[in-house]
């Protein structure tokens, strides 16, 4: 402890640069931490309110209905809720949905505030809807507001929640089956999921919507949270990676800046074995110091960035969580590596002939190897220019770190635009193939095809169907469409168009590739009442996920002939005569809502990016400060020759440009393989074509706010060296 | 009086341009150096550090000027001053009808490179230039108005005339500590700097090379260059043409000279 403290005292700046230096990597590390701390957020959530395994809409269901559900072997408990789609006064489309909020066991109201529902004119939603003691009009019945609150599974969404006498009556009973299984496993889940369809079947139900299954206690947005979370994890990795160059960065120099005296100890018969052990323990203290302050500040960095993930993506606030493997892995790691270098370097500084470690101040000589030598007889520019070239020759272990912390910040700076670039050229993609201008949604198939079709009076409109599906269990759009469908015209890769005979069916490219589907294939299509087959009879260019079937097989195979869900139209304001309560999204709705979302992103990663870049910069501060120390004789030496700070900025400029080049250079390169990998894991892992669109318009920003940092970083290292008196510097060399 | 030294136009030496220019040769007098009241401290109050105090001194142009004294005394801080290289709190210092006290740094660089030229206990050479390039240096920074071959040709004499004609081309660190120093008067005298500074500049050389490079630097003074010797060797300042004695920051005694 007093041997820290000695060291303080003797350079409290670098010491306490290096301290900040290793927290702020330590801490960056604590990216990595973010997955869990989201997961275990939710994973609480789902704890205390009690989400369902199996969630699914049915025709309404009366209470043998229900009891026979509870009867199939497997269920723990099956209950009935009822959800009406009801229109607010202000013409706002949303659900009531109705709880038997005395017995419910699943899908509990989580209150902020007030109280739940005691009567039938009573409801609790969420702030936006109103404040507490104010009424909401739904469908022309006035509700008092008695609280505000949600469950897990309707975040996000501004729905009301009432008792379930108040909505039966609008539903003919419960529509809505939350079921929980004894045994919770994924295949468990399918086949009783089958076995309550089969149930529900004999007693003249079905299901109306797709089962949502969410086994091991998942929630439905873990795949988006699983998404983001391995996005977040592999911008953690690449933190972590550039927080190991500073930390080893900063041990080395920590240690070689050290060379002269540890010559002096053995001059004066210290034996390198102790020296070695009393670096390394240098090297440890700074590092340990640092943890005191990196852990809080990762734990912090994880927390930050998981509450903006689950506000973003989900509407939850998360409480405070802490990854205590991430925590003691940084922690193990930080010292690991600080003790690796530290060794390496001190081994190095105690190998070094001892004369020539007593001559030379700055631990590098300049001659001693072959390469310098050649160097010495090279013209590569001026004078000034060749003191410049022959410096990052000098230490190359220092200059290759700078052109990694460089090349880090610049594949940081990078890899975000182009994610984000990727991401919103995606989304267009997805759009492309649909002209409508608006689409009109109704909860279940009821909206009679045949009224539904060309019955826009301010543009043309056809009725279609759009549903949950999966083959094989991988869940897929499945859409059900007229053949000669004016709204959808997308390139077909290969095959042909579907017909109106034959149960045909055209299937996205991405997916055919990723899982093996080929023309000619009849597959599986499991729909909400069942499976059925179709055969592929195309391959298309949508950058989806989603299989295209006649929309009068698709109403037949789902138990409703005739009927649709959606009628896309041609105005944004479509004038429809049908009688549903439907929800109406504009293409320009759908625009917003990807912006909103792609700007939930650039926040989330751009926040990881800049902890990177800081990280990377604050890497290249700490290294060239150290530098700085080292040669302040050679830069005061050729002060007292007659170089004026502009020289002495034109010699840094010119060691730093060429680093920055290469590192910039490796950096776009590693930035754009980076968004290669993440973009192909996604590909891959949903069966979807993404695509990479390099971000080239932010080349030139992070060319040029690169070359801008490193001369700003030349001046204020110039500064620095000018402010102090030259004869003072010298003679502290003597 | 100075030792007798090999002339720097002789030997070897170019005779068409010879490093030494016979113009820069002018009188002894007046005094190329006036330091008035010179006081420079670092810290303030109980923690105040006295670097020299009150020093007032001439230095006549041609001649060579010893300054002893014991660590501490406030030699090397008073030949940091009139190099330059470091600020006076107080008192004026006029070199060669300038005063210096008060230059911004970029001009006091500028001057230094013009006027001045410095030779190190520590040699301070530039570790990744060769020898050539060390001396090449100074007149590139000093903007010496000559093409890069005449600077190179000047450099090469410089070094040639410091007795290092077979090493121009090698690293310091392949240099011995006589042979640096030899560079680092090279690197002083090449852009025919009015005067030099030599602070203990045979300190960390054996008696054999101090010796050397003592008569090198003394040999200058008969092309009229002003030198300024710090050194602790008290046999080597009595063969200067006046002796400064400084203790605690003031000057004690002058001895020698009119």
């Amino acid at each position: 402890m007093r041997s820290m403290l000695r060291q303080f005292r003797r350079a409290p700046g670098r010491i306490l640069a290096s301290v900040f230096a290793l927290a702020l990597a330590i801490g960056a590390i604590g990216v990595l931490a973010v997955p869990t701390v989201s997961e275990s957020t939710l994973h609480d959530a789902v704890g205390q309110d009690g989400l369902a395994d199996i969630i699914v809409d049915t025709t309404p269901l009366d209470a043998d209905q229900l009891a026979a559900v509870g009867d199939v072997s497997g269920v723990a408990v099956a209950e009935g809720q009822a959800i009406a789609a009801v229109e607010l006064a202000d013409g706002f489309l949303t659900r009531l949905i109705g709880l038997d909020l005395d017995h419910q066991t699943m899908d509990l109201v989580q209150l902020e505030a007030g109280r739940l529902p005691a009567s039938e004119d009573e409801v609790v939603t969420t702030a936006a809807l109103g404040a507490i003691g104010s009424h909401v009009v739904a469908d022309g019945v006035s509700y008092e507001i008695v609280g505000h609150g949600s469950t897990l599974w309707w975040s996000g969404d501004d729905v009301l929640f009432a008792p379930f006498d108040t909505v039966a009556p609008m539903t003919g009973g419960a529509n809505h089956l939350v079921v929980t299984a004894i045994d919770d496993g994924s295949a468990s889940l399918h086949t009783l999921s089958d076995d309550i369809r089969a149930e529900l079947g004999e007693t003249g139900a079905t299901y109306t919507t797709f089962p949502q299954l969410l086994p091991d206690g998942s929630t439905p947005i873990d795949d988006d949270i699983e998404q983001v979370s391995t996005l977040i994890g592999m911008l953690g990795i690449f933190a972590g990676m550039v927080a190991l160059v500073l930390l080893a960065g900063t041990t080395n120099t920590l240690i070689t800046e050290r060379t002269r005296e540890v010559a002096v100890m053995r001059a004066l018969g210290g034996r390198s074995r102790q020296l070695r052990r009393r670096l390394r323990r240098i090297a440890l203290g700074i590092t340990a110091v640092a943890l005191l302050v990196g852990l809080p500040l990762g734990v912090f960095i994880s927390n930050y960035v998981a509450r903006m993930v689950l506000t973003e993506f989900v509407g939850v606030t998360p409480s405070f969580a802490i990854d205590w493997v991430v925590v003691a892995a940084s922690a193990i790691g930080a010292l690991l590596a600080a003790r690796l270098v530290a060794a390496r370097a001190a081994r190095r500084v105690t190998k070094l002939s001892l004369p020539e470690a007593l001559r030379d101040r700055d631990g590098a000589p300049f001659g001693g190897r072959w390469t310098h030598r050649l160097l010495a007889k090279l013209p590569t520019g001026g004078l000034i220019g060749r003191i410049a070239v022959r410096s990052n020759a000098r230490r190359p272990a220092r200059t290759l770190a700078v052109t990694t912390q460089i090349a880090a910040a610049v594949a940081a700076a990078f890899l975000i635009p182009t994610l984000v670039s990727s991401v919103n050229d995606f989304n267009t993609a997805t759009l492309a193939p649909w002209t409508w201008e608006s689409v009109a949604i109704a909860r279940d198939p009821g909206l009679p095809i045949e009224a539904s079709d060309d019955h826009d009076r301010l543009g043309t409109s056809e009725a279609g169907i759009w549903v949950d599906g999966a083959i094989d269990d991988e869940e897929i759009w499945v859409y059900g469409l007229r053949t000669d469908s004016t709204f959808f015209s997308s390139d077909v890769r290969e095959g042909r168009w579907y017909a109106d005979t034959g149960r045909e069916a055209m299937i996205s490219n991405g997916f055919a590739e990723r899982r093996d589907v080929a023309v000619g294939d009849t597959i599986p299509l499991e729909l909400a009442n069942g499976t059925v087959e179709y055969e592929i009879v195309g391959t298309v260019d949508d950058s989806n996920v989603a299989v295209y079937v006649d929309r009068a097989d698709l109403a037949a195979d789902l138990g409703a002939p005739g009927m649709a869900n959606v009628v896309w139209s041609s105005s944004e304001s479509p004038w429809l005569d049908v009688d549903a309560a439907v929800r109406v999204d504009t293409a320009a709705d759908l625009a917003a809502e990807d912006e909103a979302g792609r700007d939930a992103v650039v926040l989330i990663f751009g926040a990881i990016g800049a902890i990177v870049v800081g990280v990377s910069a604050l890497a290249v501060l700490s290294t060239m400060t150290v530098n700085l120390f080292e040669r302040r004789h050679e830069l005061a030496a050729l002060q007292a020759i007659g170089a004026r700070r502009r020289r002495l900025r034109g010699l840094l400029a010119r060691e730093l440009l060429p680093v920055g080049a290469v590192g910039l250079v490796a950096g776009l390169g590693l930035g754009a393989l980076g968004a290669r990998a993440i973009i192909g894991s996604f590909e891959s892992a949903d069966a979807i074509d993404i695509g990479v669109t390099d971000a080239v318009v932010a080349i030139p920003f992070i060319v040029a706010g690169t070359a801008a940092a490193l001369l700003l970083l030349a001046a204020a290292v110039v500064r620095t060296t000018s402010k102090r008196s030259i004869a003072v510097t010298l003679r502290g060399a003597a | 009086m100075s030792p007798t030294v090999r002339d720097p136009h002789d030997g070897g030496m170019h005779t068409t341009t010879p490093v030494l220019d016979p113009a820069h040769v002018v009188p002894a007098n007046p005094a190329l150096v006036q330091a008035r009241d010179l006081t420079r401290v670092w810290g303030k109050g109980h923690a105040a550090q006295i670097g020299v105090a009150e020093v007032s001194l001439d230095v006549r142009r041609g001649e060579l000027l010893a300054v002893i004294g014991p660590s501490g005394s406030g030699k090397s801080t008073l030949g940091s001053l009139i190099a330059g290289i470091d600020v006076p709190t107080s008192g004026s210092l006029v070199v060669d009808g300038t005063r210096i006290d008060q230059m911004k740094p970029d001009r006091l660089a500028d001057w230094r490179g013009a006027h001045v030229g410095i030779v190190f206990q520590q040699f301070h050479l530039l570790p990744t230039l060769t020898a050539v390039e060390n001396v090449e240096l100074a007149l590139e920074l000093a903007r010496v108005d000559a093409g890069r071959r005449e600077r190179r040709r000047r450099a090469i004499e410089a070094l040639e005339w410091v007795g290092l004609a077979a090493h121009v081309k090698k690293l310091p660190a392949q240099m011995s500590g006589g042979e640096q120093q030899r560079v680092g008067i090279a690197r002083a005298m090449v852009t025919r700097p009015p005067m030099i500074v030599a602070d203990e500049p045979t300190g960390a050389l054996d008696q054999r090379n101090g010796h050397a490079v003592f008569e090198l630097l003394a040999g200058l003074t008969s092309v009229g260059t002003t030198v300024v010797f710090i050194t602790h060797d008290l046999h080597l300042a009595e063969s200067a043409d006046r002796v400064v004695s400084m203790i605690d920051g003031r000057i004690e005694s002058v001895r020698g000279g009119a």
